[in-house]
């Protein structure tokens, strides 16, 4: 949602109209994702009060390579 | 000592793969099918596109126990222009010694000192990229103990329509549906005119005078 659109209710509004299309449709359930950052809280206070349940976290891994040397060429 | 066999993968081991890939499913993601594991063996997600990109062709291997069963699956490649080492996916019925063999082997196959990233994109067996650390302790923890640490992390969310379906009268305004050009693209004018648009009669095409968009 852009900046200035915020807390004006559109994204609840949005969400109720999607959550009723899927059920009108069929669909069993509805699943999301949201950046686990702060920045996604309000995304994270709009699905919790739509009903929604958080299942997992998904985390991409990484590890860092060794650089080459005597005792690791 | 059990005497375990990696190999590479098989038609034939289509069926006991898509089991350990069925396994690990979140609640709501698709059961998945011998397409999308043709997808997933070649590094393509849902919609077709590489799961990550400039990617070597990846390999898939799988594990087998001593009494010749399918315990474990990984597919990983090597990405050239970082010379990172890629694990795709991998699957064991979250056993922790089978997803340790799993992990060693494709890092001794690629390079143990070479950087390396793990489920960074959707593979087309499910819809989400990332690995669920909850619902995968396992190979979480083959992940942590060879050194992995999560760098980019997403909530995945869910709800029960059966159980819990809306209630209540449908929202109006109605929003409209309109295609969106660009990575990111934004909507000018007022929100009442771009993002709630009032219904429109049934005979006019879904296509007509989409929200005014522009893309940045």
């Amino acid at each position: 949602m852009a900046e200035a659109d915020r807390s004006r209710g559109l994204g609840r509004h949005l969400l109720d109209q999607c959550l009723f299309h899927a059920a009108r449709t069929g669909a069993p359930r509805l699943t999301a994702t949201t950046d686990a950052t702060d920045l996604h809280a309000p995304a994270v206070r709009l699905l919790s009060r739509s009903g929604f349940t958080p299942v997992d976290t998904l985390a991409v891994h990484h590890r860092p390579g060794r650089p080459a040397g005597p005792h690791n060429p | 000592m059990q005497s375990l066999t990696m190999r590479g993968f098989r038609r034939s081991d289509r069926r006991a793969v898509l089991a350990l890939i069925a396994a690990d499913r979140l609640p709501g993601q698709p059961r998945p099918t011998a397409t999308a594991l043709v997808s997933a063996l070649a590094a393509r997600g849902p919609d077709g596109r590489p799961q990550a990109r400039a990617l070597q062709p990846p390999v898939t291997e799988i594990l087998l126990d001593e009494r010749r069963r399918i315990t474990g699956v990984i597919s990983y490649a090597l990405r050239p222009y970082d010379d990172a080492g890629v694990v795709l996916w991998a699957h064991a019925a979250e056993d922790p010694s089978t997803m340790a063999v799993l992990m060693g082997w494709a890092r001794v196959r690629l390079g143990p000192d070479r950087p390396w990233y793990a489920f960074p994109g959707i593979p087309a067996t499910g819809t989400t990229e990332g690995l669920a650390g909850s619902r995968r302790p396992a190979t979480t923890h083959a992940l942590r103990t060879t050194g992995f640490t999560a760098i980019a992390e997403r909530r995945y969310w869910n709800r029960d329509l059966r159980r819990n379906p809306p209630t209540g009268p449908l929202p109006r305004p109605l929003a409209t549906a309109a295609p969106q050009h660009g990575p990111a693209a934004s909507c000018s004018g007022s929100p009442e005119r771009t993002a709630l648009r009032p219904p429109k009669p049934a005979s006019t095409p879904r296509t007509a005078a989409p929200p005014t968009c522009t893309a940045s």
